[in-house]
């Protein structure tokens, strides 16, 4: 039987942090209990305040309080340019290294037929609608190298296909500086099956 | 790959499905030649620079080396057998279809060596033809087979030679029954003979086979849906 009690409990709901093991929750709830209760407080009421008020983007699907996520609400971006990513997490990895100036539609997942996700799960409806609305003119799809990532990238390019618009898919190659030795098997297949005149 | 002779189990398989597990590790279907299908944890293979995970990547194959007595073992090493062109577009939603086939109608830890070899070939054969088609037909009437629902495509139930001309309705039971007159279920002999030979020559052919093969596999799932399947018809629609 599992220990009773409020300690318990909040170690308990410690666990549930990526990387979080029962030591490490247990140290947890130790820490904030006896050196840093008004941090703890804090911590409480913020997981609460944003559970309630944060949700979805309207266009892009990323996480925000808004209706509309910065990036959209931003009217210098170019609405016309659109990159596909599986997460709100690569959409911010991307906008941060990248300089990219258009806007993001995050899937929030993958198509996975054998984990029943499907077009419906990724609310591809809302993209095949922008799609239609003939305001996007080029599409990149950075999507994962996984089997999954792939088939997604694939069922995306089938529906913008009949829309007239450019479509491109993210290089994966050889990471910078990297030696054809060093690289593991997957990665220098792919580099090799997609590689480019020069 | 000095870890294979480590411990367990050898064997070798194919990657169906993985999925993340915990923090670091992935939940992997295996389907293997001597041990069948069966699940595992790879412990850490999501963490840091480690190659298993890009080892175990649906639709390769691999050896493996494997503990536990359970339903769910762990798998000890794992390499990749030779590397195949990662498969692209259709031919990724047909991977998706088999492996759930096989997750759903191979028991756990049953042996279908035949099978195994026939969908080592049917995964290599994606990423080299552009018949997906011809190859799943091909593919259906192997793992029907196998499951004990052998076709006959030769001779209807009397015992009469496939007429081309003809048509059929084919009862898994019995076999090709010749009728009189064309129906949405009937199928022509030419379609018959197109599957025994496994070249499928007009469009009618092919259509009629896919119907076929849909409602024979259909027959040994019960009558529950794939998701797979689903995802290719919508793919199809576009
Ligand atoms: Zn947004």
């Amino acid at each position: 039987m599992e220990p009773q009690g409020l300690l318990a409990r909040m170690t308990r709901a410690l666990r549930c942090l990526p990387g979080v093991g029962p030591k490490s929750a247990q140290r947890m709830t130790f820490y904030l209990l006896q050196r840093d209760r008004e941090g703890a407080r804090q911590l409480a009421l913020a997981v609460l305040e944003a559970l309630d008020k944060v949700g979805h983007c309207l266009e892009c699907r990323t996480l925000t309080e808004a209706e509309r996520c910065a990036i959209c609400a931003n009217p210098r971006r170019e609405k016309s340019l659109l990159c596909v990513v599986e997460t709100p997490a690569e959409a911010e990895a991307i906008n941060e290294a990248t300089g990219f100036k258009g806007v993001f539609f995050v899937l929030n997942g993958r198509l996975s037929p054998l984990d029943g996700i499907g077009p419906m799960e990724l609310r591809l409806d809302l993209l095949e609608n922008r799609l239609r609305s003939g305001e996007i003119q080029e599409i990149i799809l950075a999507t994962n190298t996984t089997v999954e990532g792939e088939a997604t990238a694939h069922y995306i390019y089938e529906m913008a296909r009949e829309h007239e618009i450019t479509i491109s898919k993210l290089a994966y190659g050889m990471p910078l500086g990297g030696e054809l030795e060093y690289v593991d098997g997957a990665t220098l297949s792919h580099a090799f099956h997609g590689r480019k005149s020069v | 790959m000095a870890g294979l002779r480590q411990s367990g189990l050898l064997d070798e398989g194919l990657v169906l499905h993985r999925r993340a597990y915990l923090e670091t590790s992935l939940m992997v279907d295996v389907f293997t030649r001597e041990h069948g299908r069966f699940r595992l944890i790879a412990k850490g293979a999501r963490r840091g620079r480690g190659p298993l995970i890009h080892v175990l990547r649906p639709f390769d194959p691999i050896r493996l080396s494997f503990t536990g007595r359970g339903e769910l073992k762990t798998l000890t090493a794992a390499e990749s057998l030779g590397s195949m062109p990662p498969l692209q577009g259709k031919a990724l939603f047909c991977g998706f279809y088999i492996a759930e086939l096989l997750m759903r109608l191979l028991p756990a830890e049953d042996a279908h060596p035949d099978l195994f070899e026939r969908t080592t070939a049917l995964f290599r054969g994606f990423g080299e033809s552009a018949a997906l088609d011809q190859l799943l037909r091909h593919y259906e009437i192997a793992l029907l087979e196998d499951m004990g629902y052998g076709l006959r495509l030769d001779e209807d139930a009397e015992g009469l030679s496939i007429d081309p001309q003809g048509a059929y309705l084919y009862d898994l039971e019995k076999g090709a029954l010749k009728v009189q007159a064309v129906t949405p279920l009937s199928v022509s002999g030419a379609t018959l003979l197109g599957l025994e030979k496994g070249s499928l020559e007009g469009d009618r052919e092919r259509l009629e086979a896919k119907r076929l093969m849909r409602r024979m596999v259909d027959h040994l799932l019960d009558g529950r849906p794939l998701r797979s399947r689903e995802l290719f018809q919508s793919l199809k629609r576009r």
